[in-house]
């Protein structure tokens, strides 16, 4: 150590007085906190998307769901029409073998319209057009997103056998 | 440096919520794809099958009477077969690209209509994570069978 330099701590004027300050410990509990609301908050607005997600995925399920089932209906139609040598009845029959068809879905299908068009007796083909509106009134959360319904539309054909006697 | 510390610890903070929230987002989606696309997968599978066992099934009602009388053997006459089912198809299968290949095999005493078909079921929203379409194939035979075989048939 050189001679001549003093290491003693010296003594220096008086800082002037500063504002009093929270502890180091009060200021990271509150940062603490505050950034606790700012993680719920950031999962909050996550929330609505979430939740308009979950709503298309019910609303499709029923839909698909509904589609299959109408051209399901729409083929049990044709095919139960074309194995009727007579136009009128088996219209009558197609048509009541839709309807059954679309009950035992259990899905809530509203203005169910059936068509059936083309049976001219032997050779002739039948076509059968399903069409229905399908309500999402029993979903709470695809309502508030707009989605109230949604049309299904399903067709199916079957030819008359070319040498049906009875 | 315990600043520093501190500041990055609270940047990773807030983007790990993110992330969290990107990433159930993300999986909700993938959800709806699955069912969305996948339904529409069956839907059309479902179509698919109808199409082609109507297509074999009036395709095997080509019997060649001819050949009947001349071998006892039941022939199906192979072109208007093979144009029958690719007319049933197709109407069937209407606004739905699809493929028919039909074929006449020989049984030993009777003839059968083989039908392959095939179509592909796009994925809207699965696309997103890397699955384009979905091939779907159907393979029905149906056998050429004399007209009545029991009573009152």
């Amino acid at each position: 150590m050189p001679a001549g330099i003093d290491l003693r701590p010296k003594k220096t004027c008086a800082r002037p007085a500063r504002p009093a300050r929270p502890a180091r410990s009060e200021i990271s509990r509150l940062r603490r906190g505050e950034r606790g609301d700012a993680e719920v908050f950031g999962m909050l607005s996550f929330a609505p998307v979430m939740m308009a997600i979950v709503a298309l995925i019910a609303a499709a399920a029923i839909f698909r769901a509904a589609q299959t089932t109408a051209f399901a209906a729409a083929r049990e139609c044709a095919r139960v029409a074309s194995a009727h040598l007579d136009p009128g009845g088996g219209a009558a029959a197609g048509i009541a073998a839709a309807q059954t068809t679309l009950l035992g879905s259990h899905i809530p299908m509203a203005q169910v319209v059936i068509e059936l068009s083309g049976h001219a007796g032997p050779g002739s083909e039948v076509g059968c057009v399903v069409r229905a509106r399908l309500g999402f009134a029993a979903l709470p959360l695809t309502g508030w997103f707009g989605l109230t319904d949604a049309v299904v539309r399903a067709d199916a054909s079957a030819v008359v056998e070319k040498h049906k006697s009875r | 440096m315990r600043s520093i510390h501190d500041q990055r610890r609270r940047f990773e903070e807030g983007f790990a919520t993110s992330v969290q929230g990107i990433f159930y987002v993300v999986l909700l989606w993938w959800c709806f794809g699955l069912v969305f696309d996948l339904g529409g997968a069956a839907y059309r599978s479902a179509r698919l099958r109808s199409a082609a066992v109507s297509a074999a099934q009036d395709a095997a009602k080509y019997v060649d009477v001819a050949e009947i009388y001349r071998s006892d053997r039941l022939q199906i006459d192979a072109a208007a077969a093979r144009s029958r089912a690719q007319a049933v198809f197709q109407r069937a299968m209407a606004g739905i690209p699809a493929e028919i290949v039909v074929s006449v095999q020989s049984g030993v005493l009777r003839d059968f209509v083989v039908v392959d078909a095939r179509t592909v079921a796009p994925m809207y929203i699965l696309r997103g994570f890397g699955m384009r379409d979905l091939t779907l194939t159907v393979h029905f035979a149906a056998e050429a069978v004399p007209g009545i075989e029991d009573e009152y048939q």
